[in-house]
């Protein structure tokens, strides 16, 4: 209840009391004091100082809300008159002054209850608008934190716990307070707090001491503020509001402003919740894509993942160091970009035929045994060593680069014939000699062109998957991978600065974890002799200098971040 | 020397709700919370009363709150009075002209009472 002069103003008793003056004889006074005996408003002839009041001719009527006397009416007559004939008067007086404090009293109490409305509104719009301005659990936890911070809880310590359905305990997400871990651990393990939970509604603990769910689990603690996190079927979690300070006891506004803004965390949980999962189901299948495309091919497994790693590893340093990429500023988003882009950036060989995919030799096992046994005639009849002939074809078949005394040898056996039934062979034929002297590699050149169509192949398999919304340059920076700086790429010959820059990061560690892996065609290499020849490479003007320096620098780190996880995307689960 | 703040709002459930809610200012701050009903009521009490700030709001019979606010403004010994408007919500353009008509800042109703009341006190912050 307020003092007496903040429902009756002293500015408008002073008008009222001077009204009322003229319903009494001339000479009389009116006064209304309050509870300490202060005047608020007179009217008329004041008694003389340190008189007694009301006095043996005056009437004082008590002017109270609800059996409390916040003041006093005191009516005095004039010298003649008695008190009975002025309380007629006095009685109207007092009863329009005590009527208008009930409606006043009245009144403020349905403003208080519309004020805590417009603030509970508020309230409501500014959580709406903030908790749900983020579609990431972290961040909507952190944005109830602030609200609970910064707004008028008396608490110094705030904490928010999650259970995700595949955990057996609590989490603390965040707080605002310097509370160590096992002390979070004993909060959530606390009969207080299981409780709670399976109660499902709001509590604030005024005594914590008295309650016997609470054995101190974090000492010092004097008065608690807890309320569960509802996200139907999804999350489960507790907003816990705490003080040290015996004094500062949270009330049912508290409790009610903190249930107002869990309804709302939970709607913006399960939104994030939600949107998380279908990220991760996106991920999941993008994954599988990938792996599905490497496992075509038993060397190549594994290959699409750690490109995708490298491509980010290396793109986040280049963010970092503006020494050797000024130019360079990568955001969150774009290195989402640049992992999915590294994740798929040879689905296209789907369209390639397994044949020349795996191909491991310039011709097929049982054409060369043809040749074998063409040479054991040829052997026959003329006397000659056969058998080392024939090896040295077979390793010729498999290798990777051919020497000069090899396309020696392949010219000659064009030219040594062999007589059968009346017809004369060369031992080689034209289509042999030139499958056999496929310089680089054994794959011929329509089988080249089949394995370049793959980045067009891998975009025309993605375009229809509505990627661009969060990835707009996931296409091109996939469509541009086997670009070359110096134009000799493929499949456009773009060169300069026409490639992405996600486009050149990528072909940097496409053409890395190629070397580094066994190839049908060639053996793994050494980490060192690998940056060697992206060194040339990059020499020769046709992969990123400064990036290819930066990833030759910082190798280490950059093979080593793979298998710790993609710190970048939506975990497995709403915890991470 | 005790300082005025004026509410100057046609409307009687919000101007009694806004005087309750500055009302809790008046001990702590030393400070008397006066109202009008009007524009014409109102320019009249900022010119007898020298409120340190008003609470003014836009859409009124007789005078609105632009013209108030423009009144106090071009006159040199009232300019000086800090002018916080209100408006309906999401009419943006009545914060800007109001804005450019010297007003300090301006609120949307129905408000948050404890957005008024962090507001009142660092007017009267400034005052000092």
């Amino acid at each position: 209840m307020k003092p007496l002069r903040k429902y009756l103003r002293p500015a408008f008793l002073r008008r009222h009391l001077d009204e009322a003056l003229a319903l009494l004889e001339s000479g009389s006074y009116l006064a209304v004091t309050d509870d300490v005996g202060e005047v608020l408003a007179q009217a008329g002839q004041a008694p003389a100082e340190g008189s007694e009041l009301p006095g043996p001719n005056g009437l004082g009527l008590d002017l109270a809300l609800e059996g409390t006397v916040l003041g006093r009416l005191t009516v005095l007559g004039n010298e003649q008159t008695s008190p009975d004939s002025i309380a007629p008067q006095a009685r109207f007086i007092h009863r329009s002054l005590q009527e208008i404090l009930d409606r006043e009293s009245l009144r403020r109490a349905l403003a208080d209850e519309t004020l805590d409305q417009y603030r509970e509104a508020a309230l409501m719009q500014r959580a709406v608008v903030q908790l749900n301005s983020s579609m990431k659990v972290q961040e909507v936890v952190r944005n109830l934190l602030d609200e609970c911070g910064s707004s008028v809880f008396p608490a110094e310590y705030g904490m928010i716990f999650l259970k995700d359905g595949t955990l057996e305990k609590f989490q603390c997400l965040g707080s605002f307070c310097q509370v160590g871990e096992p002390a979070l651990h004993a909060l959530s393990d606390s009969r207080l707090f299981r409780e709670i939970m399976e109660h499902g509604k709001g509590e604030i603990i005024n005594d914590l001491s008295q309650d016997e769910r609470w054995q101190d689990e974090i000492p010092g603690l004097a008065t608690l503020l807890m309320i569960p996190l509802q996200a139907p079927r999804i999350a489960l979690g507790a907003l816990v509001l705490a003080s040290s300070d015996q004094e500062k006891t949270f009330t049912a506004a508290h409790l009610k402003k903190a249930s107002t803004l869990a309804s709302v965390t939970g709607v913006a949980m399960a939104n994030a919740y939600h949107f998380e999962q279908v990220q991760q189901i996106l991920m999941a299948l993008v994954k599988a894509m990938a792996t599905a495309i490497d496992a075509r091919d038993r060397l190549t497994a594994g290959h699409s993942q750690r490109v995708a790693q490298y491509a980010v590893n290396l793109a986040t340093r280049a963010d970092l160091d503006q020494s050797l990429c000024p130019q360079v500023n990568f955001e969150d988003t774009d290195l989402q970009e640049l992992f999915y882009a590294g994740l798929l950036h040879d689905v296209g060989k789907i369209g390639v035929r397994e044949e020349v995919l795996t191909k491991a030799t310039r011709l097929p096992r049982p054409h060369l045994e043809l040749i074998g046994l063409r040479l054991a005639l040829w052997g026959e009849l003329t006397g000659r060593q056969w058998q080392d002939v024939y090896a040295r074809f077979e390793i010729i078949n498999k290798a990777y680069e051919l020497s000069e005394e090899d396309q020696a040898i392949i010219h000659r056996f064009c030219q040594e014939t062999l007589e059968v039934g009346g017809a004369t062979l060369t031992i080689l034929t034209d289509d042999e000699r030139k499958r056999l002297l496929t310089p680089r590699g054994n794959l011929t050149p329509t089988e080249w062109d089949e394995i370049k169509r793959h980045p067009q192949e891998s975009h025309r398999i993605l375009q229809n998957i509505p990627f661009t919304f969060y990835f707009p340059n996931i296409l091109n920076i996939i469509l541009q991978h086997h670009e070359r700086l110096d134009g000799t790429g493929y499949p456009s010959g773009l060169a300069g600065d026409d490639i992405l820059l996600q486009s050149r990061i990528l072909a940097i560690v496409d053409v890395y974890d190629s070397l580094r892996r066994d190839r049908h065609y060639k053996k793994a290499l050494s980490q060192e002799m690998a940056l060697t020849i992206l060194q040339q490479e990059s020499r020769l003007g046709k992969l990123d200098t400064p990036l290819v320096e930066l990833f030759c620098r910082d190798i280490l780190d950059i093979e080593k971040a793979v298998g710790q996880g993609l710190p970048l995307l939506p975990g497995p689960d709403l915890l991470q | 020397m005790r300082k005025k703040l004026l509410i100057v709002e046609d409307e009687l459930h919000i101007r009694t709700l806004l005087e309750q809610v500055l009302e809790d200012l008046e001990d702590e701050f030393n400070v008397e919370v006066l109202t009008a009903p009007d524009g014409e009521e109102g320019l009249r009490i900022i010119r007898d009363e020298r409120p340190q700030a008003v609470f003014l709001d836009i859409m009124m019979p007789k005078m609105n709150g632009y013209e108030v606010c423009s009144a106090v403004k071009d006159d040199p010994e009232l300019k000086d009075t800090i002018i916080v408007l209100l408006t309906a919500k999401g009419q943006e353009a009545d914060r800007k002209k109001g804005l450019e008509i010297g007003a300090y800042d301006y609120m949307t109703k129905p408000f948050d009472p404890d957005e008024v009341m962090e507001l009142a006190k660092e007017l009267l912050q400034i005052v000092d």
